[in-house]
């Protein structure tokens, strides 16, 4: 643990050595609204389908089970601080909290005639780390303040699967996309807006393997991991805040 | 007469040889003592059946073991350790039938006699461990493959589509 502790000390020491006078501190609030939809399902494995009404079995190859979706939006925030070592680029940590009013649906298989439907309150936080980039470094040039970034992002869901039995792992990973303009207010500080758009997938498991509990039981969920596929969507736009500090 | 060191290397060599044969026949056992692969039949209780009868047939070469048992429970279990590790070591063909009954009021119900067809090697018996039960994929949990569903042809205590037989995977003598 302390070579390593050392290593990274030194690492951040040559790093912060290798500053040249045109690096600054970044920092950034952004305040708007975004558009949210999340889907969830978990594909059935024997394809057997029990139609209750008819009493007979049916074999369906697109079976699932456990749905869940989700269409809404409401206000975001976001708050970024990072560092350049230079006058493009910005390495920075990305916290957002986002709190989505929609629609939520669960259905217990594809085939079932049931939804249900309740009106929710998501409040989802948001984690990641990423780069920032400003092309245009001149302040004369129409485009300055013009930027692009990623972030490789974590998100935590929040729904009511429990009470419809069903289990899923409520941590989302994926990155986020953003892009905007930011205009000189004064020497060090800018304001613009931030177009953002997040694409994340539910993290795979805890399954029952991991846990190492897979006894055979009944009346419990099997917790399979679900279906593999880009299934936590935001579009964000937002006004920003941000302020570089030499 | 021979030397003391002949007949030491004449031990050596039996014990040895007998080491060798077990690693191929003998029934391996875990550090318990109980056998390692055992054969574990169970048949889950529909909430609509007053009781089940669970009978389990077990026939290696001319060996006949069988087993019946009737719960009014949740569960009904026939498990199966030293006969049937023993019938199941021998490196034969083996058949195991497994008939369920339901008991509603006065009526009794068999669904069609599930047959498998096991075949051990000198070294592993097969591992037979089935769960009859109504499935619903939502709520069944652990590492099984479905098998079949065994509906019964009368159908006065209910049609029961999907009572199924599942076989649980196992490995190195641990069922889930």
């Amino acid at each position: 643990m302390f070579p390593r502790m050392v290593l990274l000390v030194a690492c951040l020491a040559c790093a912060a050595l290798a500053l040249d006078d045109s690096g600054f501190a970044y920092f950034e609030v952004s305040l708007g609204g975004h558009y949210a939809s999340y889907s969830i399902k978990t594909e059935s494995f024997t394809h057997w389908y029990h139609d209750t009404e008819r009493d007979e079995m049916v074999y369906d190859e697109d079976l699932t089970y456990d749905i869940f979706s989700f269409e809404g939006g409401g206000p975001m925030l976001g708050v970024q601080a990072g560092f350049s070592p230079g006058e493009r680029f910005v390495f920075l940590l990305d916290f957002g909290l986002f709190v989505s009013i929609g629609d939520s649906r669960y259905k217990l298989y594809s085939r079932d005639k049931d939804e249900y439907a309740e009106t929710e309150i998501m409040v989802r936080p948001l984690f990641g780390f990423g780069l920032k980039v400003f092309p245009f470094t001149s302040k004369n040039s129409a485009l300055y303040g013009l930027f692009a970034g990623t972030t490789l992002s974590f998100m935590w869901s929040d729904n009511q699967w429990e009470n419809y039995g069903m289990e899923y792992c409520d941590f989302d990973v994926g990155f986020k996309v953003e892009a905007g303009k930011l205009w000189s207010i004064s020497e060090y500080y800018l304001v613009g807006f931030t177009l953002t758009a997040g694409f994340h997938v539910t993290a795979a498991g805890p399954n029952n393997e991991e846990y190492g509990d897979d006894r055979f039981r009944i009346g419990e969920n099997p917790k399979r991991d679900p279906v593999d596929e880009w299934n936590n969507f935001h579009l964000g736009l937002s006004l920003t805040a941000a302020s570089k500090l030499f | 007469m021979k030397s003391i060191r002949f007949r030491f290397a004449v031990f050596y060599a039996l014990v040895l040889a007998w080491l060798a044969f077990c690693c191929m026949a003998c029934d391996p056992v875990d550090e318990w003592g109980d056998p390692e692969y055992w054969t574990d039949i169970a048949a889950y209780k529909p909430d609509k059946v007053d009781s089940l009868e669970l009978r389990v047939t077990y026939q290696a070469g001319d060996t006949v073991w069988a087993d019946t048992s009737v719960v009014q429970d949740s569960v009904n279990r026939i498990v199966c350790r030293d006969t049937c590790d023993s019938l199941f070591s021998l490196g034969r063909e083996n058949k195991v039938s497994v008939d369920i009954s339901f008991y509603c009021g006065d009526k009794v119900v068999a669904l069609p006699t599930y047959e498998i067809d096991s075949h051990s090697e000198y070294w592993k018996p097969d591992d037979l461990n089935f769960r009859f039960v109504e499935y619903d994929e939502r709520s069944v949990r652990g590492d099984f493959e479905f098998e079949k569903f065994l509906p019964p042809e009368d159908t006065s205590c209910g049609k029961f589509v999907n009572y199924a037989a599942l076989r649980l995977k196992c490995s190195h003598g641990w069922c889930y």
